[in-house]
């Protein structure tokens, strides 16, 4: 039974050769399954003894194929056939033979290629216990033999099956539902149960060109649907989004059998797994960005529980004729999960991005092009563990301990307390604030609702989680590089450079942010320059700038929302971009006159099945001609840049409005979109800040090596290597420098925080350090041997040695946090006649719980209700309200101009006063925190007070306590004109996040349809 | 060309900002001298309120009741509150008003009774120095009250020998009980008696240890005293004679060792013994440089090292370079960093009248304005003032009066001591003025740069003997202090 439908050209050669089979009593039929064309006439030419039968319309192989029930009678064989196979003239034979040697009910030939009939593509299939279905060879093997033995295989591919006619009558045939992909696995599993054998006869050969399997021919509709092919644009319909693909229609298929095939006791053990392993699916593609594979998965529960009458019903036809037991199927059946293992292998060898291929069939692998690359994917995997082995290592203790309360890293309350303190229009900072509430408590409440309310767990997500962010957006920015290496140089060092980790042990929060976003931000203004290798010269509409800038706006918001601090950071790297560009301005060397294509086509690997898609135009290397050669365009990339990088800062401004409103209208506003200055004294050197060690983590010679590493694409890249190393550069030198600034004192009020200008500076150097590395592929070759292969030597010596200290820092297991916060130390300020009293904090910023407001050089102040500060203490506003009323005496007694500073504050409610000297309290031989010194003259003022009484305290803070206080609490009170304000400014701020997401989805999806759809055979 | 610019560019940025960082200083390490050494400054004017603590003296019935004297020289009256601490725990409190620019006394002996007794001044606003006058007219001292308590104090002399008797006064102005360990050096060595750790000093409380109790016969005694809690001021008291009848010393100690200190006016009178005495509290040894100036007299300059922990006791009246009767000023620096505690001590010639025996601590800092008020001790006394130029070039002083007038402090200059220029090796000396109003009302001395101000009681007993270090301002101290 061929079955056909709008054949190629390879048609008349399948009739042919079925007609040169030497198998004598072989009666064609044709099975027309609405063909468009009449197939009469080429089959009488080819084939003049076949018989034709047209089907008034396609529902799909199984469908058409089980027309044999009705058509034929007294044969022992049926042989199903594809019309785009070419068996060789013995195969038939053979597997009949076989059949008969083997007891077999089913058999399936070798299966190769079809133009090179030493490429194996099928010698029969596995499949795992959820019905998932994996090749038996490798992805573009040859033939040597390897397979020739006849086997019991799980599955006989579709193509070319010679099955025995009692047992397809009594299965009753193919399942019909089954429109493609699947019916091969559906018809052999229920072989399986009923105790049918199924094999592979490698001797028989058959050659198939899987025109369906490789989406060069449109696959049938489902009933009711409407079929469009290959190559037309994808129209904006929802009803196309709507129709399965190749994908989806294979998982819904294979789920099918499973669900079938399956005894209840087996059904009830697979069903959760399958389940399990389907969420974690759809979880990866949805951070990978494939939301077309997560749709799949959740497709295939959707559509199979829409047809579970059916399912019922063939369960129990099934049932009635079972011969083998569940657990006698299943020893046939692959261990474990197929789909899991070629992730892990897929990832392990070729990387996520091929990891996340999607794919006609998931469990084909790329063919690896180039006999070394497996050596070197294998050391690339091992580098990537490696790297990530440590940092889980360095953080193994705070992963499963708890996070100590220092620094930035404070208590959440509830989630519901979060929430409705956003909602309600009153803010618990200071005095009581009755401004906007910040939007990061939203943020976090939302994470406490998701996660069951375990606010401690999302304490640790949002201080630990931001390091595989940061990761993932490293790796993101420097996807577009075609070079591994250079993906793998970038990627590790953005991983195993000391920021992140110095902003761990120093409590820093904003950096711990800013190290998880600098890359997104990074990839967004490079992506909306349009420059090569992350932007298309020639092809960047209007809508990439756009989504460019709504990007880096959300991203911007978001972290923004966590920390304020992040706000300035865009526009920072964006000024150094553009100033870097300018510094290139200028022509092209003759050496790099060759322009590398757009990475999103070159670094895909092509799936074997797809070898035949013709490439589409804009994909292909383009030499570019001399007169070309020069950068007309750097003014305009500039602007872009800028353009990404102020629109992309007024999006996040107006994403968090009206608190951002109130956040830059305050007095204090330089000093929160900084932080409250530290005493230049105790500020990181230029130096220390060069070579990103500003902390204990990294203090070292050795981490010169990362901005030595990073140097190499500025002295031996060109073209665009040349430019993006000088843009990434003078990025990473604005940060650096505004830093050193700010420090220094030299910028008044406004002192960008240290960690989170490192993070902007590290993760342009990781990427001028990947830029390095492509420069010493591509660029080196040019030029002879001389110093420039001695710079590169030096350049990979010194990246080695960059990450050095990080290994050396993860030994404690908490990269040098301090194991005992402050919650243990002061947890008495929550209780008993204590708890009732304001709590003043004050300290270097550096080391004071929270964000607090300036007082000093060097000190800055928080003001609680009681107690510990929580999580209000991060986002203190630029407005302290009364609270200022309370600096300024403070200041009076550390200038020694007052001795009566209880007096003043007692009216406030000040109840204790508590000078932080370092980030944790010092515990001989357990720990000894950092501590900057910045206090004491503060504390030797606090102690001249007459009215304060220094209550016993440990090493490493002082408490003073008011006895004078005894006042009630004033607050800040809401007046009833404020709720119907504030509500109507949180819808406003509801609706501008709508607002600006569907604009970036809706960019996306134009920007989708712009391109050449490739040839799905996506029903329409 | 391209590259260039690019590499240039980068280069330019890092070598600009990393010079930069090496050339411009970051300022002093903070904490590093945030304990001044001299526990006196006066506030300014315009504070909110201020305090005095005057461990003070024996109390009524005893041989030196100290007076506790106020001087303002802010512009307006100022309103305080004076509270007398007994040894006994008695204390009492009374109000009093301070006119502009002039002078209130209190015997805080009168309001309680107690072996000891000292005071504290609690005042509405700053701009007024305190200090203690205690003895009679045969022994007395004079010696600044202190503005700031401290975790810690240094004495670098003291004796109990040849009858000598050496009180240490400890007083806790704050609310917080103050737990104090002490250790001496003597000559013998370092030694810190258990007896003598862990004294509680209440709250608001006073508590006077009789040192000869625990060191008998020392000739020389330097004290450390370290609050474990709390802060505290401290003082010594010495008496040489039966009840002091040959001289008594009081001096405030200093709250942290200093690398530079200044005597602004000392005189090796014939027949007479003065000393200074360095104290060494650190672990490292101190390499010191006395530098004598004496005018037309020239320099004279003697470097000593005073080892760890230890004392080290500077004769001038031994040295030859120094001549006799002529007034000098004495400069000590430590060259190599490691700060020390200057004091000196004077025993007059014999045959001179009493008081013969006095101390006073150096001065660790110098300032632009100083506070130099009224002081009329027990006896006819006369006073001298000196200023002596510590700037290392020459500097312009006045002298000027504090005169209230209708409420009002108005600052009149001196005749013969406005403008007048002082060099490091020419200090200015009233001594050959007697009709100059100097320690009969207060005076304000304010210079182009850091001098050191200090009042020489004459011509009872010999010069030295009492002295009195003058009060700097808070606002008149220059930038860099040289203290710690």
């Amino acid at each position: 039974m061929l079955v056909a439908h709008d054949p190629g050209s390879c048609f008349e050669e399948t009739l042919s050769a079925l007609g040169s089979q030497d198998y004598p009593a072989l009666t064609v039929s044709i099975i027309d399954a609405a063909s468009e064309d009449d197939l009469s006439e080429r089959a009488g030419a080819a084939l003049p003894g076949a018989f034709l039968r047209k089907l008034p319309a396609n529902r799909g192989f199984g469908a058409s194929a089980n027309a044999v029930l009705e058509m034929v009678e007294g044969a022992d064989f049926f042989l199903f056939c594809h019309d785009d196979v070419v068996p060789d003239p013995d195969a038939l034979g053979l597997m009949v033979e076989e059949a008969y040697r083997s007891n077999a009910s089913i058999v399936s030939p070798k299966i190769v290629a079809y133009d090179n009939n030493e490429r194996l593509l099928h010698v029969g299939m596995a499949a795992d216990k959820t019905g998932a279905v994996v090749d038996r060879v490798e992805p573009g093997e040859m033939d040597r033999g390897q397979h020739d033995a006849v086997q019991d295989v799980f599955v006989a591919p579709g193509g070319f099956t010679l099955v025995r006619a009692d047992l397809f009558r009594e299965l009753g045939g193919f399942d019909e539902n089954i429109t493609a992909l699947g019916e091969d696995l559906d018809l052999c599993w229920k072989a399986r149960v009923v105790g049918a054998r199924v094999v592979v006869a490698p001797a028989a050969r058959v050659r198939h060109a899987e025109l369906t399997a490789a989406g060069t021919r449109a696959v049938p509709p489902a009933a009711g649907a409407r079929v469009r092919h290959g190559w037309s644009p994808r129209r904006a319909s929802r009803k196309h989004s709507a129709d399965p693909s190749l994908q989806a229609l294979q998982r819904r298929h294979e789920m099918r059998a499973a669900l079938k095939c399956y005894e209840p006791w087996h059904l009830v053990r697979v069903i959760p797994q399958m389940l399990l392993l389907g969420l974690g699916e759809m979880a990866i593609a949805l951070v990978t960005g494939h939301t077309d594979r997560a749709r799949s998965v959740v497709g295939a529960w959707t559509w199979n529980l829409a047809r579970l009458r059916d399912v019922r019903r063939e369960r129990s036809a099934l049932a009635a004729k079972r011969v083998l037991s569940d657990h006698e199927v299943r020893q046939l059946q692959l261990h474990g999960s197929a789909r899991l293992t070629v992730y892990v292998r897929r990832a392990l060898t070729h990387g996520l991005h091929v990891a996340h291929l999607r794919e006609l069939s998931p469990l084909r692998m790329a063919a690896p092009d180039d006999p070394g690359r497996g050596q070197y994917v294998t050391l690339r995997a091992v580098a990537w563990a490696a790297a990530a082995l440590v940092v889980l290592f360095g953080l193994h203790q705070l992963l499963t301990g708890p996070m100590p309360v220092v620094g930035d890293f404070l208590p959440l309350p509830s989630w519901h307390a979060l929430l409705g303190g956003f909602s309600s229009g009153f803010h618990d900072v200071g005095m009581g604030s009755t401004a906007t509430g910040p939007p990061g408590a939203a943020l976090l409440g939302t994470a406490g609702l998701l996660m069951g309310g375990s606010m401690g767990l999302v304490g640790t997500v949002l201080v630990l989680g931001c390091i595989p962010v940061g990761a993932l957006g490293a790796a993101r920015l420097v996807r577009p590089l075609d070079s591994p290496r250079a993906r793998l140089a970038s990627g590790v060092a953005y991983l195993l450079i000391p920021v992140a980790y110095n902003a761990i042990a120093g409590g820093s929060l904003p950096g711990l942010i800013a190290y998880a976003a600098s890359p997104w931000i990074l990839s967004c203004l490079a992506r909306g320059s349009g420059r090569p290798p992350f932007g298309t010269p020639d092809r960047t509409p209007l809508a990439d700038l756009l989504t460019a800038t709504l990007s880096l706006g959300v991203i911007t918001a978001i972290a923004g929302s966590l920390a304020p601090e992040l706000l300035v950071l865009p526009a920072v790297l964006t000024a150094g971009m553009a100033a870097g560009g300018l510094l290139v301005h200028g022509p092209v060397a003759p050496e790099a006159r060759t322009e590398p294509v757009a990475p999103e086509a070159r670094t895909e690997p092509v799936a074997p099945e797809a070898r035949t898609e013709p490439v589409a135009p804009e994909a292909r290397t383009e030499p570019v001609a001399p007169e070309a050669r020069t950068e007309p365009r750097t003014a305009a990339t500039t602007a872009r840049v800028l353009a990404v990088g102020v629109g992309g800062t007024i999006t996040a401004l107006v994403l968090l409005a009206p608190w951002s409103v109130h956040l830059l209208s305050g007095p204090l506003r330089w000093s929160l979109l900084g932080a409250p200055r530290v005493d230049a004294a105790t500020a990181s050197s230029w130096w220390n800040l060069l070579r990103l060690a500003a902390g204990p983590v990294g203090d070292t010679p050795l981490a010169w090596g990362i901005p030595v590493a990073a140097a190499l694409a500025l002295l031996i890249g060109s073209g665009w290597r040349l430019a993006w190393a000088s843009r990434m550069w003078m990025a990473a030198l604005a940060c650096l420098v505004l830093a050193w600034l700010g420090g220094r004192g030299w910028m008044g009020p406004f002192a960008p925080p240290e960690p989170v200008m490192l993070a902007g500076a590290g993760a342009a150097m990781c990427l001028a350090i990947g830029l390095g590395t492509m420069s010493f592929e591509a660029d080196l070759r040019a030029h002879r041997f001389g110093w420039r292969q001695g710079g590169a030597l030096v350049a990979t010596a010194g990246l080695v040695l960059g990450v050095l200290p990080a290994f050396g820092a993860a030994g404690t297991g908490r990269f040098d946090l301090p194991p005992s916060g402050y919650r243990q130390a002061l947890s008495w300020m929550d209780k008993g006649p204590s708890a009732k009293g304001r709590v003043l904090w004050l300290g270097d910023p550096r080391v004071l719980l929270g964000t607090g407001w300036p007082l000093g050089s060097g000190l800055a102040y928080v003001l609680t209700s009681h107690g510990i500060p929580s999580e209000a203490a991060l986002w203190p506003g630029s407005s302290p309200g009364p609270a200022a009323a309370i600096a300024s005496d403070v200041r009076l007694a550390r200038e020694g101009q007052t001795v009566r500073l209880g007096r003043l504050v007692a009216p406030y409610g000040v109840r204790f006063i508590v000078v932080l000297r370092s980030l944790a309290p010092v515990i001989p031989g357990l720990q000894q925190p950092q501590s900057y010194g910045s206090e004491q003259s503060l504390t030797s003022a606090l102690r001249s007070q007459e009215d304060l009484r220094e209550l016993a305290g440990e090493l490493g803070y002082t408490v003073f306590a008011d006895p004078v206080s005894a006042h009630p609490i004033p607050r800040a009170r809401k007046t009833h004109g404020s709720s119907a304000l504030h509500l109507l400014e949180l819808w406003g701020e509801g609706a501008a996040w709508l607002a600006v997401i569907a604009g970036l989805v809706a960019l996306k999806r134009a920007r989708r349809r712009s391109l050449p759809s490739r040839p799905t055979g996506e029903i329409a | 060309m391209r590259r260039f610019l690019a590499v240039a560019g980068v280069l330019v940025v890092i070598g600009a900002a990393g010079v930069t960082d090496a050339l411009v200083s970051r300022g002093p390490v903070p904490g590093s001298n945030v304990q001044p050494a001299i526990a006196y400054a006066v506030s300014s004017g315009a504070a909110e309120s201020s305090a005095w603590t005057c461990p003070g003296a024996s109390g009524r019935s005893g041989p030196d009741p100290a007076r506790v004297v106020m001087t303002n020289a802010s512009g307006h009256a100022l309103d305080a509150t004076i509270t007398a601490v007994s040894s006994g725990g008695e204390r009492k409190s009374a109000p009093l008003s301070i006119p502009a620019g002039g002078q209130v006394a209190v015997v805080p002996a009168t309001m309680v009774q107690g072996a000891w007794v000292g005071a504290t001044v609690l005042i509405d606003g700053g701009g007024a120095s305190v200090f203690d006058v205690a003895g009679s007219a045969s022994a007395y001292s004079v010696a600044p009250c202190a503005s700031t308590p401290s975790t810690n104090w240094y004495f670098a002399g003291g004796s109990t020998s040849g009858g000598r008797s050496l009180d240490l006064a400890l007083m806790d102005p704050g609310d917080t009980s103050a737990v104090v360990d002490l250790s001496f050096s003597t000559g013998a060595g370092t030694t810190s008696p258990s007896s003598l750790q862990g004294i509680m000093v209440p709250a608001g409380a006073l508590r006077v240890i009789d040192l000869g109790r625990h060191l008998r016969g020392k000739r020389i005694i330097a004290t450390s005293v370290t609050a474990l809690s709390g802060t505290i001021v401290a003082t010594e008291t010495e008496r040489s004679g039966p009840s002091g009848s040959v001289g008594m010393a009081m001096w405030l100690g200093a709250t942290a060792p200093a690398t530079s200190w200044s005597l602004p006016t000392t005189t090796d009178a014939r027949g007479s013994l003065v000393s200074v005495d360095i104290y060494n509290p650190s672990r490292h040894a101190a390499r010191v440089r006395l530098r004598a100036a004496a005018g037309l007299a020239g320099l004279a300059t003697f470097a000593r090292t005073v080892p760890p922990r230890s004392v080290y006791r500077f004769v001038t009246t031994a040295e030859h370079a120094i001549a006799f009767d002529t007034p000098f000023s004495l400069e000590v620096l430590s060259t190599n960093g490691v700060g020390v505690v200057v004091e000196r001590s004077v025993s007059a010639n014999p045959a001179a009248p009493v008081p013969r025996y006095g101390a006073t601590s150096a001065m660790p800092l110098s300032a632009n304005h100083w506070i130099v008020p009224a002081v009329t001790p027990p006896g006819d006394a006369a006073w001298s003032l000196t200023v002596s130029d510590l700037a290392g070039h020459a500097v312009t002083a006045s002298v000027m009066a504090l005169d209230a007038v209708a409420g009002q402090a108005l600052l009149t200059p001196v005749p013969g001591l406005f403008r007048r220029t002082v060099t490091p090796s020419a200090a200015l000396s009233t001594v050959d003025m007697p009709g100059a109003p100097i320690g009969t009302q207060p005076l304000e001395v304010i210079a182009s740069g850091p001098v050191a101000v200090a009042l020489d009681a004459l011509p009872s007993g010999s010069p030295g003997v009492v002295t009195m270090p003058c009060f700097p301002t808070a606002q008149g101290f220059p930038a860099s202090s040289g203290a710690g």
